[in-house]
């Protein structure tokens, strides 16, 4: 199965579009949902049954029994996460707590156990033909980078004879990014064309090129800044990163997620730039670059 | 007094929104606390006046000291440590820097050093204070940089301080909104904007922090977002109507409100709505940790009956091998699975391993 991931960067370029529109072009049997922070793929796929959901456990959450404190300010002292506040009784603050268990370790009194903590939810979608996964991590939890790991491997599970998966990215270049590149062979980065996305667009390259996967780049409302568009394709160039196409800016886009469907539902230009940029995707994806039009 | 400039997804706008507050608002502090794709700096274009390097400790061992007796590979949670072919590995862009493996290793072996993630820049751009925090590229999480930037951002409080925060609603948005006086959530009114403004709006709620929505791009026709902030009673603050002359300076990075009068109108009265409810407001204090507790608590009711279940496995904490290591792998850059690497405890190498996921 080839793993095909959408990244960005810079939030909001366009990812989730690119991404339902690839996964209803190629009937994809296996995709994901890899957002953990702001999870939106599940809106535009179509799916009549509801998802097998299973909480999410994180790391574990520092817990203080009262009655067994002394006081000592040992864990106060220990925490570098600045969890632990000291007072009658002395608290533990479960949003600033990372679960390393240092507290719990110098405790004399065993009044600190490390307990499991919910830090979000899985929801899996499946019937006999395909697979999605898809997750929500809790507000304010930190191991985003797990639940990222955790949504690849319950599509892995499932997605039996599937050649491709799709599988949506979250912004940014942190720890549930670096998560969902592990062991992809492709990643296309939907980019913007502004001062913003370039400079995030270079970010999330580099990020990018610490895996041992292909990269290629295509733009998203490519003609709301024409001259940073060009930019960006001379940068691909520069690099000899693979262009893969660009998308026009659309005002259709935004009605057909606003009806739930992706812009390959409807006829509009933005359907029809990604279907290229996807015929192109794929020809890279498997190997069939000569097929590629140069530039 | 801080104002916090959120959105669940990205791309609605936080940027604009801050920046363009920032700059109508006399003597101020903008921070970019979006550490991981931080452009703020690009529209201010600030004279730096200075930069700090934000590090953080990460484990060194001693081999002669290392006795091979795995305590801290077994208390590392962040499965930072492994012990391999009779040595000990370090793979610190997972390490959270708690320290434990230090205290609990018995031959003293481990010691902490400094290591840089990162930097912050404080730099001047008219009358606005720009701070700026850049996660290096590879690094897991900028939480560091962010602590920095807030303390060090807001030492004036007679500036009124704009926060710049990332996307989402996980651990780096609630540092970024924790001090925070008012909240500001930036929605566009999309299905996918509404959706994620759920959770923004669940998250100020959950930290009692008063806040109000600013709808960008808005078509001035019906929408998922209206529709929202309708049915929950959310107030409006103001709405950036889409505008191709403002999307191209934007895209520009030009800072629109001193580019055309229209917009700075439009921000001053934003601004001035801004601090009217402020004004209202009763500055709110520390999030109560007690009722913190109770809420996280009722959330996870199963949390008990759970005790027993085993530590998920951290499978997601692959780390580059240390590139020094190249003879192990052929780039350096191969991801292993330390969690199978412990299974194994030993001549596993981590191409093989990697062939089975």
């Amino acid at each position: 199965m080839k793993q095909l991931l959408i990244l960005s960067g810079k939030g909001g370029t366009g990812k989730t579009t690119v991404a339902s529109a690839f996964i209803k072009l190629a009937k994809a049997k296996a995709y994901a949902d890899c957002d953990v922070d702001a999870p939106n793929l599940h809106l535009v796929t179509e799916w009549n049954q509801k998802p097998v959901r299973r909480d999410y456990y994180g790391l574990p959450v520092a817990e203080l029994t009262a009655e067994l404190c002394t006081s000592c300010d040992l864990c106060r002292q220990h925490c570098r996460f600045a969890a632990v506040s000291a007072g009658d009784p002395y608290l533990v603050d479960p949003y600033a707590c990372e679960g390393c268990g240092v507290c719990a370790y110098v405790c004399p009194t065993g009044a600190i156990e490390m307990v499991p903590a919910v830090a979000g939810d899985l929801k899996l979608y499946r019937d006999e033909e395909k697979v999605f996964s898809t997750a929500q991590l809790k507000m304010g939890s930190g191991t985003s980078g797990l639940l990222v790991t955790e949504v690849k491997n319950e599509m892995k599970t499932f997605a039996c004879d599937a050649s491709l998966a799709v599988i949506d990215g979250s912004p940014g270049i942190g720890c549930p990014v670096i998560a969902s590149l592990s062991g992809v062979d492709m990643v296309l980065i939907v980019a913007e064309p502004s001062i913003s996305g370039i400079s995030d667009m270079e970010r999330i390259i580099r990020t990018a090129e610490g895996f041992d996967t292909k990269i290629a780049v295509c733009t998203n409302k490519h003609n709301m800044n024409p001259t940073i568009s060009e930019k960006i394709e001379q940068y691909c160039e520069g690099e000899g990163l693979p262009f893969m196409g660009r998308i026009p800016f659309d005002p259709a886009a935004v009605k057909a997620v606003n009806d739930a469907q992706t812009i390959v539902d409807i006829d509009c230009p933005s359907g029809v730039a990604v279907t290229e940029i996807f015929e192109n995707t794929m020809a890279l994806l498997f190997n069939r670059v000569s097929s590629i039009a140069d530039g | 007094m801080k104002v916090a400039v959120l959105s669940g997804k990205g791309g609605t706008g936080k940027t604009l929104i801050s920046v363009n507050l920032a700059a109508v608002a006399g003597l101020s502090t903008y921070i970019d606390c979006d550490v991981e794709e931080p452009n703020g700096h690009l529209f201010f274009k600030p004279d730096i006046v200075r930069e700090e390097l934000i590090t953080v400790k990460i484990p060194q061992v001693d081999n002669e000291r290392c006795a091979g007796c795995r305590t801290c590979v077994q208390f590392c949670n962040y499965n930072a440590l492994a012990y391999v072919n009779n040595k000990l590995i370090i793979f610190d862009d997972v390490c959270h820097s708690c320290g434990g493996c230090v205290l609990v290793c018995p031959e003293s072996a481990l010691s902490e050093m400094d290591k840089v993630i990162g930097k912050i820049e404080i730099g001047v751009s008219g009358d606005v204070s720009v701070y700026t925090g850049i996660l290096n590229t590879g690094e897991a999480t900028g939480i560091p940089i962010i602590n920095r930037l807030l303390e060090e951002g807001s030492l004036d409080e007679n500036k009124s301080i704009l926060i710049d925060c990332p996307p989402g609603s996980a651990c780096i948005v609630m540092e970024s909104i924790k001090d925070a006086d008012y909240c500001v959530l930036v929605a566009e009114p999309t299905l996918f904007g509404a959706h994620n403004l759920n959770m923004v709006y669940e998250l100020v709620k959950l930290f009692e922090k008063p806040f109000g929505v600013v709808l960008n791009k808005d078509l001035n026709e019906e929408n998922p977002v209206d529709q929202f902030c309708a049915d929950k009673g959310i107030e409006i603050l103001g709405r950036i109507p889409f505008d191709h002359t403002l999307a191209s300076l934007n895209s520009n990075a030009e800072i629109v409100v001193y580019k055309k009068e229209e917009y700075r109108e439009k921000f001053v009265s934003l601004f001035e709505t801004i601090m009217e409810k402020m004004q209202g407001e009763t500055p709110s204090d520390e999030p109560n940790i007690v009722s913190l507790m109770a809420k996280r608590q009722c959330c996870e009711g199963a949390v008990n009956k759970q005790r027993d279940v085993q530590r998920c496995p951290e499978e997601a904490r692959r780390s580059p091998v240390p590139s020094e290591s190249g003879n192990d792998t052929a780039s350096g850059q191969e991801r292993m699975c330390v969690d199978a690497l412990r299974d194994e405890q030993s001549d596993v190498s981590p191409g093989e391993e990697r062939g089975a996921s």
